[in-house]
Order: structure tokens, then C-alpha cells, then sequence
């Protein structure tokens, strides 16, 4: 397989954020998403001018694929309306300002790092009655709010239940940071090993396996010795499988297809692999969290990045950007782009007036200025690293799938890690072009741009 | 975190929004947020440097002719580029691409000494403006401009190429040292007329040619800068070199010509176009398949050229052939997912 070497790669000295020091932040504006991207929908059961409790309901799924939504605070609802989320869009939002004097300590299901040990062993006496059922740790993870994977996959207990009907063969946990630069994944495998090997180890139990599988990276050793010592103390079986990890190798199908030995099957709403069930470690802590506390899912970790530093931050679901920045003590004074999620697959971020998703795994604030964009010079790279063997630069000026070349060209077998557009000398963000091939949108919806593009690729219009 | 961004310098993609106060809006860009390698420009700069011992053997066998040819190529390409720019309406001040200059030393590279100065401004007026601008530019061109220029000069000005026995160089009180004693014909003329010709002298460039044709010894330094930098891929190369060896050795007891396997190789232009020409990446394939295939077929067509045809040189017209069916090469290339994803699952990653 092509894996892309040579990107940003953490430095060991990096790696160590800021320990097991994690600060909580509190802020005073609250934007809470009520469903997970802006096709899906929610049954929306406050209104303005209400209250709500820490922990109250905000939003019961509106389809299969979202969770319900809880309030992260007590306070009043001051508006439910549409905001843009990062990546495009319109998602409902509940806008809540806290209560006066608002305690946010009092909160339960927060278990502090460092006190792991006891609060997941209350969580294992929890977790009895539901060990070997599959199905009810399934619903246990829905009804938890559990929504910390990418984007473009169901929420972990949805995952689960389907999990739980199939044949999976392997529970992977990925336990490196899945894009160049990422370090979220790692600091939560050696922060909180006795929370991602809990639960991945329940899960594991439930769907009749024997032990969970953990991917690690051979140049960081201590990771896979936290969980290991981790499981020796929580007396669960695990796996281990040390790779050399390049990109794109933590994109979960790729993973899946790694561990299986099985390409992804077509599965909606994406070819996930139903062999495997990939449990990334902020879904892991998410769970064990969720039983050990018995709450739902009221905030999640953040990993924020600059040029030179990086903050792991708790924050809590909705809390206002601007508040994470001031409170990291980051200015977004000088930068130029700012990027919620990683290096590779993340989205611009265009405003500083957004706020935390249960899917945002981190931020990254640059003062660096996108580069320009030129002509392709047909060099072919994007066709070495694509790890699925595609002809990524055929993409550029196919519109919608109704354009003749879409099918030939196979959009629909693009997992869009962005390998190819990040060794693109011509900065040609190919993403985009894929995204429009799968998109379906006709030629003619897209007036001038479109007439632009057969122009410059010498086509009669 | 360190230094402002004015507005000045957030040109490229969506400005932030007029109104906004700093540090409230950003770029909206599309991942991925990291790059790596070269940009366009860079890479075509970097090509320009690898130029470099290629004319610093050239300058010590002809003297100053090639660096007074490659200055007055640069600025008549450069003018050329920007009245077209005016001419197309174009602003001076959009992104610059150094592909024009490279052009320009490539195509002067491939001239001979004694050429007057004003056969190199035609040739680059027609590179420039025919071979490249026209077309659309970087990116869209479908022959090798310098190529273009070149054919051209050798369509309308053949004398000049053919002459082998004019001085070294027009420039008196200028000249190089090393082709003095050398005087006759060009290594491949001389070839097929039934003379030998030594390869050390093919290898070195002790021979009659183009500026930067003769000196095998200074093309391979600059193919290990641009091989060891990555700015262009390697196996339209190997297959190139490859194909002249292995037909040049198969035809040679059929043909009149004699031609070593590898003298084949070092005469003439084919190193240099082995290097810069057949490495190009608009005109040539884009698939690894593609460039192996055009690198054989350029091979085989130079082959042809130059023993069938009559020709002195046929690498030149070989490459503007092949790269007629190079989109063609590229088009019969397939996405191969399930290939793809079947190498993935061979990983076996559970210990």
C-alpha cells in the first residue's frame, strides 16, 4: 500500500502537551449542536427563554444516525436557530447562557486524570449486567450521547448495534494520532489508558470476542506500555500490533482493511468493514466515562494547536471558541487560518465565532498563508500516494456525477484522506474536486464556475 | 504567531471578511492543511539551477557564446511572457510560474554554438509565444516548448545545425579551450558517414554540438540534482536510456552506422533529452506505465530518425511525437480500487 511519509511528524518533546495537568474550561456562552452535520436532523425540545438543567435534554434523534443532545449547563435557552458549522452548512443550535453562580464542578461523570483506577473499577461493577449483550451497551452508548468519531461514520453506539448483528472479528483501537501532527489519540492512550482499555475491553467482550486489538506506533513505545500495565491492572485481555504508522494508515477503513485482512464491504451510509469495529480512544473515554459517572456525554478533550505550542483542554460541548482560545492564553490576532479537526481531513474554520462539537477533536490556529493555487502540471504525484489507486488529477473540472467521466473515474472509492492534495505542487485542492464528483451536482447548477473550468480544460461549452 | 498578516498578503483564496475585526476571521480553505514538497515555481527554479553544470561545461568548451545566448534567451523570454500577459489581459502581477526562463536555457542548451544571437531570440519568440503562451501556459501545453523553438530553428535555419566546421565561437578574444583541436562534423554525422568517433571524447564532451548536448559527464551531475530532489520522476529516464541501448545494440548490425550501443546514448541530444525532455511532465504521460511506455517509444522513434530517416538528430522530433500520443498513453491508464484495497488488506496487521 502507498502511505505518504515525511509529513509533519510530532517531536517527542511535543508529545507531552502538558501532562496530566488538564484544565476544564467554563466558559459563559454556550452554541450546542443539535444534530451532527447539516443533512441530518433532530427533534428539537427546548425553546427560548427556557430552562435547562446540567445534563438536561436539549434534542431526541431525529434519524438513525444522530444521538440525543444534552445541555452542558444549567442556564437559560436565549435562542434555538441555525449556525454554519465548520465544513458548510446549517446545524440547529441551542444558544444557553449560564445560570448566575453556576457550579460547574458539581457535575458528575467527570472523572479526574489520575483517578482512573477507582472510578473505572466502579464503572466494571456497573458495567456487569451488560457485559455479553452487545446490544444494551449499544443503546447504553446512544443514550449517553456518545458522538466523538469522524464525521462521515455513524456515532459509536450505532456502530455498535450494527456490530452487534453482524460478524466483527476485531474491535481495533487505534492508539496513535491518525493525521500528521495530531497527538490527541496518543496523549489519550497514555493519559487515560485505563478508561480506553475499559472500554474497549467491554466492547470486545460484548460482541463474543476475546480481546480488543491495539494498533501502536513502533517509534512510541511508552504508549503501548501505559495500556499495557493499564490492562494488567484492570485484569483485561488485550492485543497488541506494533506498526509503523504513516498516513493514511489511521483512517478507520484503512485500518479495518489492515487488521482484517478484508477490503471494506458497501455498507450505508459509508463502505465501512463489517470484519471490524474501529474504537477511537476520545469514543473509548467517552464510554467509560459515561458509565462510570452514569451521565451522558457532556464535554469531551480538545487538542489545541499553534506554530509552537499545544493545550489539551476539557471543554464542554458548545462552548464558545473564543473563550477556548483566551483561555489557552492563544491570540487569533495574527493568524491566518484556523482548523477544526486534524492536518489532513480537517475543515476551515472561518470565523472565531464557532463553537465545540462532539466530533471536534482539536484545533489548529496558523499565521501561515495558503498558498497560491496554479495550473496542474500533470506531475503525477497525487497518483503515487493515493493509497486507493485513483487518478486524482482527473478529478479537476468534473462536475457532479452526471459529468460522463464521474463513474470512470471512481469518486465513490475515494476515503478523501487528502494525501494526494498535500503533494500537490500546484496547492490544487483536489478534495474539493472529489467531493464535487460525488456530489451529483449537475454541470449546469454551477453557471459560471463550471463554463470557467471547461474553458481552461480547452472544452467546447 | 509572530508576524501580522496585512491584507496585502491575504490575496490567494477568500479573504476574510471586510468587516471583521482581526483575529475574528480566517481563510476559508479546503483541506489538507499541511504541504509538502515543492511548489511549481520552486521545482521549476530548482530545474533552472540543474541547468547549471550543464552550461558551466559548455562555457569551458565554447567559451562565453552559451552565457551571452542564455542571458539575452532569459530576457527575450521574459518580454515575450509579459506582452503576451498584455496582450491576453492578463495582469503582470499574477503568479509567475519561472517556467518561461526555463524554457529558454533549455532551448538555448540545445543550440549550437555559432549560432547568431538572433536565431536564439526567434527560436525563444517561438517557444515562448507559440510553443507555450499560446496554449495557455504552464499546464497546458501539449510539446515541449523549447522543443518547439528548436524544431522550428532546425526547420527554417538547418545550415546552422549541420555546420561542424564554423569556429567554436562567434565571439573572438571569448573562446573556450576544450573543441579547438576538434573541427568536422558532429558526432552523429560523422557516425553515419562510417567514422568512429571515441567514447571518452562522447563522454567527456570533446565533440562538435550543441551547447549543452556534448558533455555526458555534466548532464549526469545535473540528473543526479534533479533525481535527488525529486523535481521530476525517473523511469521515463531509465526507460529512455534503457531503449537506446538495448535497440541501438539490436539494430546496429543492420544499419550503416557506426555506433557503439552507447555512443548512441552520448551523441547528440539524447542525454540531455533523456534528462530534461523525456522527464518533462506536461507533455509526457502521467501513470508510471504511461512514462515507461513513452520513454521506449521516444527511444525507438530517435532510433529511427536517426539511422532510417537520415536525420542528424532525432531525439528532438522522436519526443514531439511521442508527446502527440501522450494524453492518449495517459487516458488508457484505469483507477484501480479494489487493487488497491486488496494490497491494504495483504498488511495482515493482527500479531
Amino acid at each position: 500500500m502507498r502511505t505518504l511519509r515525511g509529513l509533519t511528524r510530532l517531536k517527542p518533546d511535543q508529545m507531552s502537551l502538558n501532562g496530566d495537568e488538564v484544565r476544564s474550561l467554563k466558559p459563559t456562552q454556550f452554541r450546542v449542536p443539535l444534530h451532527r452535520t447539516p443533512g441530518g436532523s433532530a427533534e428539537v425540545l427546548v425553546s427560548r427563554r427556557q430552562e435547562v438543567k446540567r445534563g438536561e435534554r436539549l434534542a431526541e434523534p431525529g434519524n438513525e444516525s444522530e444521538v440525543p443532545v444534552f445541555s452542558p449547563v444549567s442556564g437559560k435557552v436565549s435562542r434555538v436557530s441555525r449556525l454554519p458549522v465548520p465544513g458548510g452548512g446549517l446545524v440547529e443550535h441551542a444558544e444557553i447562557t449560564p445560570e448566575a453562580g453556576e457550579d460547574d464542578d458539581a457535575g458528575a461523570g467527570t472523572v479526574v486524570a489520575g483517578d482512573d483506577g477507582q472510578a473505572i473499577s466502579r464503572a466494571n461493577d456497573r458495567m456487569s449486567g451488560m457485559i455479553g449483550d452487545a446490544g444494551k451497551l449499544a443503546e447504553r452508548a446512544v443514550q449517553a450521547g456518545i458522538d466523538m468519531g469522524r464525521l462521515d461514520e455513524l456515532p459509536l453506539g450505532r456502530r455498535l448495534a450494527r456490530a452487534a448483528n453482524g460478524s466483527v472479528e476485531h474491535v481495533v483501537v487505534p492508539a496513535f494520532g491518525a493525521e500528521p501532527g495530531e497527538g490527541l489519540a496518543d496523549w489519550l492512550a497514555r493519559n487515560r489508558p485505563e478508561a480506553v482499555v475499559a472500554a474497549a475491553g467491554w466492547i470486545a467482550r460484548a460482541l463474543g470476542l476475546e480481546a480488543p486489538l491495539f494498533v501502536t506506533d513502533r517509534r512510541r513505545r511508552q504508549v503501548r506500555s501505559a495500556l499495557q500495565s493499564a490492562a494488567e491492572r484492570l485484569s483485561v485481555a488485550v492485543r497488541f500490533s506494533e506498526q509503523t504508522i504513516s498516513y493514511p494508515l489511521g483512517h478507520p477503513w484503512v485500518l479495518a482493511a489492515a487488521v482484517t485482512g478484508k477490503p471494506p464491504g458497501a455498507g450505508a451510509p459509508a463502505p465501512e468493514n463489517p470484519a471490524a469495529l474501529v474504537l477511537q480512544p476520545a469514543e473509548a473515554v467517552a464510554l467509560a466515562e459515561a458509565v462510570s459517572g452514569d451521565s451522558p456525554v457532556l464535554d469531551r478533550y480538545i487538542e489545541l494547536r499553534t506554530d509552537s505550542a499545544r493545550h489539551v483542554v476539557r471543554a464542554p460541548i458548545g462552548g464558545a471558541l473564543e473563550e477556548l482560545l483566551e483561555f489557552v492564553g492563544e491570540s487569533s490576532e495574527s493568524a491566518a487560518t484556523l482548523v477544526e479537526g486534524g492536518d489532513m481531513t480537517g475543515e476551515a474554520v472561518p470565523s472565531i465565532h464557532y463553537s465545540v462539537r462532539p466530533t471536534t477533536s482539536g484545533y489548529r490556529l496558523s499565521a501561515k498563508v495558503p498558498p497560491v493555487l496554479g495550473p496542474c502540471v500533470r506531475c503525477g504525484r497525487c497518483v503515487d500516494v493515493c493509497p486507493v489507486g485513483l487518478l486524482p488529477f482527473r478529478f479537476v473540472g468534473v462536475t457532479g456525477t452526471e459529468d460522463p467521466a464521474a463513474p470512470e473515474l471512481r469518486a465513490d472509492a475515494c476515503i478523501e484522506c487528502g494525501a494526494w492534495a498535500a503533494v500537490c505542487p500546484a496547492r490544487i485542492p483536489l478534495v474539493g474536486w472529489v467531493r464535487f464528483a460525488k456530489s451529483g451536482v449537475p454541470e449546469r447548477d454551477l453557471g459560471d464556475t463550471a463554463q470557467q473550468t471547461s474553458v481552461e480544460k480547452g472544452e467546447a461549452v | 504567531m509572530s508576524s501580522t498578516v496585512s491584507s496585502e498578503q491575504r490575496k490567494p483564496t477568500e479573504a476574510p471578511s471586510a468587516s471583521a475585526q482581526p483575529g475574528e476571521a480566517f481563510y476559508l480553505t479546503p483541506p489538507p492543511h499541511v504541504r509538502r514538497g515543492f511548489s511549481t515555481t520552486t521545482r521549476q527554479l530548482l530545474l533552472c539551477a540543474a541547468l547549471i553544470p550543464v552550461y558551466a561545461a559548455a562555457v569551458f568548451f565554447f567559451g562565453a557564446a552559451p552565457v551571452v545566448h542564455a542571458g539575452v534567451a532569459v530576457v527575450t523570454a521574459l518580454v515575450v511572457e509579459a506582452v503576451v500577459r498584455l496582450l491576453r489581459k492578463r495582469s503582470l502581477r499574477a503568479p509567475w510560474d519561472a517556467g518561461s526562463p526555463l524554457t529558454a536555457l533549455l532551448l538555448v542548451a540545445t543550440l549550437p554554438p555559432h549560432a547568431p544571437i538572433w536565431m536564439t531570440m526567434i527560436g525563444v519568440l517561438v517557444a515562448i509565444g507559440i510553443g507555450r503562451e499560446i496554449f495557455g501556459g504552464t499546464g497546458h501545453t501539449i510539446f515541449h516548448p523549447a522543443l518547439v523553438g528548436r524544431g522550428f530553428l532546425a526547420a527554417s535555419y538547418g545550415g546552422v545545425f549541420r555546420a561542424g566546421t564554423t569556429p567554436a565561437t562567434p565571439f573572438p578574444g571569448l573562446g573556450g579551450r576544450g573543441v579547438a583541436g576538434v573541427t568536422g562534423a558532429t558526432p552523429l554525422r560523422a557516425m553515419a558517414e562510417g567514422s568512429e568517433v571515441p567514447l571518452e571524447n562522447l563522454f567527456v564532451g570533446q565533440v562538435q554540438g550543441a551547447m549543452g548536448e556534448t558533455s555526458v559527464v555534466a548532464i549526469l551531475i545535473a540528473a543526479a540534482f534533479v533525481f535527488a530532489l525529486r523535481l521530476v520522476r525517473w523511469e521515463a529516464f531509465v526507460a529512455y536510456v534503457v531503449g537506446i541501448v538495448v535497440l541501438a545494440a539490436a539494430t546496429s548490425p543492420f544499419a550503416e552506422f557506426a555506433a557503439t550501443p552507447f555512443a548512441h546514448l552520448f551523441a547528440g541530444g539524447a542525454m540531455l533529452a533523456a534528462v530534461f525532455f523525456v522527464t518533462d511532465s506536461e507533455t509526457t504521460p502521467v501513470t508510471r506505465g504511461g512514462r515507461i511506455a513513452f520513454g521506449l517509444g521516444a527511444a525507438a522513434l530517435t532510433l529511427l530518425i536517426r539511422i532510417g530517416a537520415g536525420s542528424v538528430e532525432g531525439a528532438m522530433y522522436a519526443i514531439l511525437l511521442m508527446s502527440a500520443i501522450g494524453p492518449l498513453i495517459t487516458r488508457a491508464a484505469r483507477p484501480q480500487p479494489e487493487r488497491a484495497w486488496a494490497r491494504i488488506a495483504q498488511r495482515r496487521f493482527e500479531s
